[in-house]
């Protein structure tokens, strides 16, 4: 038995016991009190190296190629975002290399370091500083939008030019079912529970 | 419906990265101090929430006018140049066949950053005049609107990857229109006032001695 308040709305409320893949909800405005996956760690561990590799792929790979008039060009994610900045964008080339680069990177690092740092019963004080980090850097990782993001470019290129989907953009796509089921596969609330407070 | 305690009531903090609860050792008024677990900065409400989240919907807000005003994408071929907008290039979307793809294209660039500033003004209004209104309701609005945030973000990818590849010089070139870094900048504003917004405080009206945001 331990007291939990709701992270929405604050009410307390003391949870018994739950078995994996339960999931308990506030009784007052439905936020949700303690994570629900039920997959062990090592699929969690085997999802996050999968996503790495992934991510690896989709930003070494070129996205699209287009050709016109015997002229070619092809572009990778870090390609957009150095063309937006020589173009004069430069806060709006910073914003693509955030949310398509440096956040996924970041996120998929912490998340290896702290689920390696976690197969240990008691882990390090440091997993909590990591899963923290990892915490604030989500939101801005959006792998799903800028996906969305290739496939609006490429249909609007296909109307100018001779365009075809890179490998990059398969990778994007491999890289957001890999992040969701990452996502998904873990219990946070389980995982914080290892960290032991110190009283 | 059970009694509503909440943990401000036993001056317990909640961590809003790792759900830890501890308490202040001096309490006061929007004092801060750290997670035992994560080290995170715990407070009984994030502090200064409804001011922060004003300010940056305030700012969201401004932007989002030159945004659709100024175009987002000018391309220059042999024939001349041509601005589009962000409705410009929706409109051109439609025309060449692709209506889901431009309805998608609305639904993002148009629909999601009106609507998440209008439901976040209209969270606002409900914390600090504690309108009537069904806060479950409130939440389930809140929820949605921490969920689809980041989708307003497409039309900024949409536009870099045009940018980085039409470019073959005299023939046909794209460059980035002065309205693209204000609509980035919408979206960023109306995530971090999502992101900054205490939902907590909605439920504040219920206590008997209010906490406030430290403002």
């Amino acid at each position: 038995m331990k007291a939990v308040a709701c992270p929405d709305c604050d009410l307390l409320h003391v949870l018994g016991p739950q078995s994996g893949g339960e999931k308990a909800r506030c009784l007052r405005c439905g936020g949700v009190l303690t994570g629900h996956g039920a997959h062990s760690y090592e699929t969690s561990l085997a999802l996050a190296i999968a996503a790495t590799i992934t991510f690896i792929l989709a930003n070494t790979a070129p996205l699209m190629q287009m050709s016109e008039l015997g002229q070619e060009s092809s572009t990778t994610v870090a390609g957009s975002a150095l063309e937006m900045w020589l173009q004069g964008s430069e806060p709006t080339a910073i914003l693509v290399a955030i949310c398509s680069i440096v956040a996924p990177g970041f996120y998929l690092a912490l998340m290896l370091a702290v689920l390696i740092a976690f197969r240990k019963d008691r882990a390090p004080p440091w997993a909590g500083r990591l899963m923290r980090w990892a915490d604030a850097i989500h939101p801005w990782a959006m792998p799903e939008v800028m996906l969305l993001g290739t496939l609006v470019a490429y249909v609007k290129i296909s109307e100018l030019a001779d365009a075809t989907p890179g490998s990059g953009m398969y990778a994007t796509g491999a890289l957001c079912l890999l992040i969701a089921a990452l996502g998904a596969s873990l219990n946070y609330a389980a995982l914080w529970a290892r960290i032991k407070v110190e009283q | 419906m059970p009694a509503s305690v909440t943990a401000a009531d036993f001056g317990l903090g909640s961590c809003h990265v790792c759900g830890y609860l501890s308490r202040a050792e001096r309490p006061g008024p929007g004092i801060a101090w750290p997670c035992p677990r994560c080290g995170a900065n715990v407070r009984l409400r994030r502090f200064k929430s409804i001011g922060q989240t004003g300010a940056l919907l305030l700012a969201a807000a401004i932007c989002y006018l030159p945004a659709n005003i100024m175009p987002v994408l000018i391309t220059t071929t042999a024939e001349g140049t041509e601005a589009d907008t962000i409705l410009g290039g929706v409109a051109r979307l439609y025309a060449s066949g692709s209506w889901i793809l431009s309805l998608v294209v609305l639904i993002a660039s148009v629909m999601i950053p009106i609507g998440k500033m209008a439901v976040l003004a209209y969270l606002l209004i409900v914390v600090t005049q504690g309108a009537p209104t069904d806060r479950r309701q409130c939440m389930r609005l809140f929820r949605i609107v921490e969920f689809i945030g980041r989708w307003s973000m497409l039309d900024v990818f949409v536009d870099a990857f045009i940018v980085a590849l039409v470019q073959l010089g005299p023939l046909m070139s794209v460059a980035p229109g002065p309205g693209v870094p204000f609509f980035a900048a919408t979206a960023v504003l109306t995530m971090s006032a999502a992101i900054v917004f205490d939902p907590r405080l909605l439920w504040d009206r219920d206590r008997v001695g209010r906490i406030d945001d430290g403002l």
